[in-house]
Formats: structure tokens, sequence, C-alpha cells
């Protein structure tokens, strides 16, 4: 079901039109045959009357109309006729009502004999025109459920229109919610229906707003907790370092896990700190190209040691963002483009101008993301059974998407036009 | 004393248009609401139903038109040749609609469903023809009558609004049926009505003397009259016919089988998609 209004106009109006028109039909057929059997006696009346006129002869010089045709017979013989019936019996010699066909129409035919004068008149009424007389009358009764439809059927659309308005309202404000507000819904004009709904919605907001708040504040306090003793560690393996040979296996291990657990624990403070609330605190025109620049020759040490060329081309677009988020969304794209190119790989970086959008493009040559990850490797933690073997934690493109939204930017991920790589790139609508 | 022929057919004009406009209508809507619960099955977009009709409607109007000359073809048989070449196209469609329809819900690539799409318009738009042009010949004769264009015009209105009425609410009926269910029921009717297609094309087929006749195999009449709205609203559904001919009831038969077997041939794969999606 597309929409609630469009099936029930439709299944109402459909239901209403169908057994309207039905009734209607029946009606027809009920009051045709009340309008046959109101002829009928008209039609003896007429016999009746034409058996007390006393003609004889030819009776062309009574006025009758075509639609009509008698006779009156007497011992087998016509005494008197209307000028447009046959020579033969128009009706049986019974009394009653029957069809007969003649002067190329259909006939409705009655018999009545005359005990008095001792004469049968047989009388014919041309029976499309009785017909068509009933039935002009009758479809005049017709014609309101017919003119009716249109109208009920504008009344049924307003009305349900009016009946559907608070779950419009209720969609308007949820929709108009930003992805941040787990405020309540207001329950204006709410109807019974509806408050049921609008307090389940409220206090599914409220376990959200709790459960994300205690999750934000474990991820922070956690990490924050377990900075120090990892900054401990790294100082306690420097001077470990300066004791024990510098080539034991054991002790680049113990370096290389103490490194990860360190970029695991600023990348969670990282995701904190690119929270809708904690970004949106501090937006302002940013030159993305310069600040790109100034991120590449910070790292630039990174890259030389695996001789990677890495280039950056574009032009000065300012956009209005937040510093640090940006700062953080470019270091995780350089930081990734470096670590899954391999040695004497290219990078490069592009800014472009359209006249809706900006977009800073990050290619590599590496070994690419194939295309059914592509939509799994915004998930937290998420890495790709390919690339378990190069150290990272799963969030630095989290936490590139996560600041993308923020700035209402869009995300796609390519080929790269190397040979291999992908290509990852961010759109930033033009204010 | 002879009797002039239009006296019977003009006596009921009335209740004559209403069995003729809606049985057509009916036909069409019927076929239009299964494809258009089969589109929204797949997640399709319904906007080919508005395209259907309008070319379907300007097929109706040209070849309602042109129908005096096409009934001289072939030695004056040409009217039922060439609805029974629709009826056959129609079918051939259906067939493949099938085939795509039942693959389409595990294969979701794009020329798959533009083809269905394609298929569907091409059915509904056929359909529109066939019964449309019937539909203008029918009101071009009667309409010719000045004193009838009052009943046939209120008979037009209500045949069309019990015919659309029923579509859509049969729409709405085959939509409120869920999962594997709508599959079968959807694909049991889409055959049927193949089938009524199919003894449609035979029964003109045998009219223009280009098969033989088959005797009579069974005779419903006194039980279920085609003529009445149920036998009518059966006749659209599952072209219900009080007298079939042996013929007949083979091309309904053979249709239906072919149908079912091209559609249920892949139902297995739907219980594991369902598992898959339930678990």
């Amino acid at each position: 079901m597309s929409s609630i209004r469009t099936f029930l106009i439709l299944s109402v109006v459909a239901t209403l039109v169908l057994f309207n028109f039905i009734a209607a039909i029946q009606g027809y057929s009920s009051s045709m045959k009340e309008a046959e059997l109101l002829f009928d006696e008209k039609m003896l009346n007429t016999a009746k009357l034409i058996a007390n006129l006393h003609v004889e002869g030819n009776a062309s010089n009574i006025e009758h109309t075509s639609t009509i045709a008698f006779q009156l017979w007497k011992d087998n013989k016509i005494i008197a006729a209307s000028n447009n019936a046959p020579d033969t019996p128009i009706a049986d010699f019974q009394p009653g009502y029957g069809y007969i066909n003649f002067d190329r129409h259909r006939w409705r035919s009655l018999g009545y004999y005359d005990r008095k004068r001792n004469v049968w008149i047989a009388l014919a009424e041309r029976d499309d025109i009785r017909s068509l007389l009933a039935e002009n009358v009758i479809l005049k009764s017709v014609y309101p459920i017919l003119l009716g439809i249109p109208l009920v059927s504008l009344l049924i659309w307003l009305i349900i229109g009016y009946g559907l308005k608070p779950l419009r309202q209720l969609a308007n404000e949820l929709s108009n919610k930003k992805n941040n507000d787990l405020t309540p819904i207001a329950a204006k004009e709410s109807t019974k229906e509806l408050k049921q709904v609008t307090t389940s919605i409220n206090s599914l907001l409220q376990r959200l707003d709790t459960t994300l708040e205690r999750e934000k504040l474990f991820t922070a306090d956690a990490a924050h907790e377990l900075r120090t003793p990892i900054s401990a560690l790294k100082i306690q393996l420097h001077n470990i370092k300066q004791e024990i040979p510098t080539n034991s296996d054991a002790l680049k291990q113990l370096n290389d896990g103490v490194n990860r657990m360190h970029h695991l624990i600023e990348q969670l403070l990282l995701l904190y700190r690119t929270t809708p609330e904690e970004l949106s605190k501090d937006f302002s025109e940013i030159d993305l190209y310069t600040l790109t620049q100034n991120i590449i020759a910070e790292h630039y040490s990174g890259f030389e040691k695996k001789q990677q060329n890495i280039e950056l081309i574009g032009i000065h677009s300012k956009i209005n963002g937040n510093t640090f988020g940006l700062t953080a969304l470019i270091q995780n794209l350089l930081n990734n483009a470096n670590k899954y190119t391999p040695k004497g790989g290219d990078i490069r970086i592009t800014l472009e101008e359209t006249e809706s959008k900006y977009s800073l493009r990050v290619e590599d040559s590496g070994p690419g993301i194939p295309i059914e990850a592509r939509d799994q490797v915004f998930e937290r933690f998420y890495r790709h059974k390919n690339q378990q073997a190069i150290p990272g934690c799963g969030l630095g493109l989290t936490i590139v998407k996560h600041i993308a939204d923020l700035h209402g930017a869009t995300i796609k991920i390519e080929n790269s036009s190397f040979t291999s790589g992908c290509a990852i790139t961010i759109e930033f609508r033009r204010q | 004393m002879s009797l002039s022929s239009d006296d019977n057919r003009n006596k009921k004009m009335f209740l004559n248009s209403i069995a003729l406009i809606s049985q057509e209508v009916l036909e069409a809507s019927i076929l239009i609401s299964i494809l258009m619960a089969l589109t929204k099955q797949l997640e399709l977009s319904s906007r080919w139903a508005i395209s259907a009709l309008l070319i379907g409607s300007l097929g109706a109007y040209i070849y309602g038109l042109n129908i005096g000359n096409i009934s001289e073809w072939f030695d004056y048989v040409g009217q039922e040749i060439v609805n029974a070449c629709i009826q056959i196209a129609i079918v051939m469609l259906m067939f493949i609609a099938t085939f795509l329809y039942s693959r389409s819900i595990f294969n979701t690539k794009k020329y798959g469903q533009t083809l269905f799409i394609v298929n569907a318009t091409a059915i509904v738009a056929l359909a529109i023809v066939r019964e449309g042009a019937e539909i203008y010949n029918y009101l071009a004769g009667a309409l010719t009558h000045a004193e009838y264009l009052v009943s046939v015009t209120t008979g037009s209105i209500i045949g069309t609004g019990i015919g659309v009425s029923i579509g859509i609410l049969f729409y709405y009926a085959l939509g409120a049926i869920t999962g594997k269910r709508r599959h079968i029921i959807g694909l049991i009717l889409f055959s049927l009505i193949a089938g009524s297609m199919t003894s449609q094309a035979l029964l003109l087929l045998n009219q223009a003397d280009w098969i033989p006749s088959t005797p009579i195999l069974w005779d419903t009449s006194s039980l279920l009259s085609e003529y009445s709205l149920t036998g009518r609203l059966l006749y659209g559904l599952i072209g219900y016919e009080a007298t079939p001919s042996i013929l007949e009831f083979f091309g309904y038969l053979t249709t239906v089988m072919i149908m079912l077997f091209i559609g249920i041939k892949k139902t297995p794969k739907i219980k594991c998609l369902d598992e898959k999606i339930n678990t």
C-alpha cells in the first residue's frame, strides 16, 4: 500500500460505486416489471373503451396512434379495425396477454371478450415504444446516483484527508526532526489511536537517547582512561628498547600492539569528538585546498617512507565547515591511502568545483574495495577479509562518513583511475 | 409478419450496454490489477499502466475506426482472425511475463525489470486494443439512434463503473495477500486468464472456419449463465464458459499447465529466500 489515503479513497469509492450501480440495475429491472404491469392495465382499459364505442366497419376514422392497433371480431369476422392492423387476428381469441410480430415490429397483444355485444377485441401496442417510454422514466431515477458519485467521491476525499490529518502532522513532525534530535514529539490534536503511537515513539526516543548518551560517555571515558596507561606503556617500551636488542621479535610485536591500541583509542576519541552536537558548534569558511596541502605536509614523512607519489590537483575552494572535523576527514582518507597503497604506489587528491558542488577526491593505487563491500566499509569496526593483514581498527571510514554527513556532503566509492585501487569522493553542496 | 431486428436489441439498450461494457472493462481491469500487483511485489513503479492505457486506447480507436476494412480480410473473417491473433500474442507475452516474474524475485538486474515492465505494458495495451475496439464498435452502432442516446450512455457509465470498481477492489485484495501465497495466487489467476485468452482465440478461429468444430463438452448455462453478473465476473476472472467445446477446453488446460510450469519451476527458491529473510 503506497498511500493510506489513496487506498481508502479508491477502495471506499469503488465499493460505493459497485453497490450503488448494482442496486440501480436491480431497481431498474423491478421498475421495468412494474411499468409493464401498468402498461398492460392501460391496454385492458383501452380494450374496454373500444368495446363500448359501438363502431362498425373500418375504424380508420377513429383517432389512434401508429403505436396502437386494434380489431373487433364478431363470428370470426372483423367488424372494425384500425388501419394499421393486419387482416389476421393480432391476438388470440382467449382473454389474456401475449406477443405478436407484424408491421416489422414486436407488439404486446391483448385478447378481450365483451359478453354483452358478443365481440372479441384484439388490441396491440408497440413493445419497443412501451420499453422506451418506461426506460426513459425509470432512468431518471438512476441519474441522481450517477451524478451523486463524483460529488460523494469528492466528499470522501475531503473527509479521509481530514481524518488522516493528525497522521500527516505526526509524519511531518518526525521527518522534520534532525538526526540528533531525540526530544519527545508534541502530540498536537492527537487522536486516541495516535496518542498510543506518539507515546510509544516518545518512549523509544527516550530510551534511545539514554542508550546513546551512555554509549558516548562509555566510549569517551574508556578512551580517556585508556590513554594514560597507553602513554605509560609507550614510555616503558621506549625504556626497554634502550636495554634489550632492538631486533627482538617480541619487542617489535609488543611495539606494534601498543601502537595499534593507541591508534584505536585515538580513533574512538575522534569519533566522540565528531558527534553532531560537538562539531556543529564551530562552523567557519575553510579553504579545502590549503587544509589538504597542510595535512599532506604534516604527514609527508609517512608517504616518503613508502616512497609513494602523492599529488594534489585542484583549485582553492572555500566551504562552510568545521576545521577539526574536516582535518580528521582528510587525515583519515590520506591515512587509508597511505596504508593500503603499496610501496612506490600513487596517491592523487583532486579538488574540483562545479556550479552546485565542491568535490574532494582521494585516489590510490592500492588493492581497492570490492563492489559488494562498498556499503559496509562505513560501518563501525568493519574490515574486509582481504585487508586483515594491514593494521587498522575499522573506524577510519566511519569517521569520514560521520563528518561528511554532518557537513551535508555525499560520499561515494569508485574504482580509481590508476590500474588498481579505489577513489573516494566527498561532494559538498555549494552555499 | 417479420420482426424488425432492431426491436429486440433496442428493447433493453440500458441492460445491453451495462452487460457488454462491464464485461469488456472487467476483462481488462482484472488483467491490469494482477499485473500491477505483480509489479508491486517486484517493487517496481506502476507508472507503466498509464502508458499502457494511453497506447491501448489509441490502438482501440484506430482498430475500431478501421474495423470495416479489417472485417473484409481473409474472405470476410478478418475481424475474427485479427482478434484471435491479438489474444494469442497476449498469451505469448503472458508466458514471457511469468518467466521474468518468477526469476526477477531473485535477479534484480535492471534489464530484467525493464523487460518485465515493457512486457506488462504490451499485454495491457493489446488487451485494451481488443476490448476497446469492441466497445467502440458497439457504441458507434448504438449511438446512431438518437432515442437510445440516454440509455446507452447511462448503461455505459454504469458498466464502466462496475468493471473499474471490481478491478480496484481486486487489486487491493491481491495486495492484502502476503508472501509466498500472493505469488501462488497471482500465478494461478494469471494462468487462468491466459487459459481464457487461448480459449477465446480458438473460439474465434472456429467462427472463422480456420479450425474445425468440436462437440460441446458440457452445458452449465442452466446452473450459471454466462450473461449473469456472476457469470460475467467469472468469465473475466477465470474465463468461465457455460458451453465450452472440447478444443477450447483443451487449449485452456494446456495454456494453464504451461503457465504453471513456467511459474512454479522456481518456487522452491522462494522458500529459501523467505527462510533467509526470516533468519
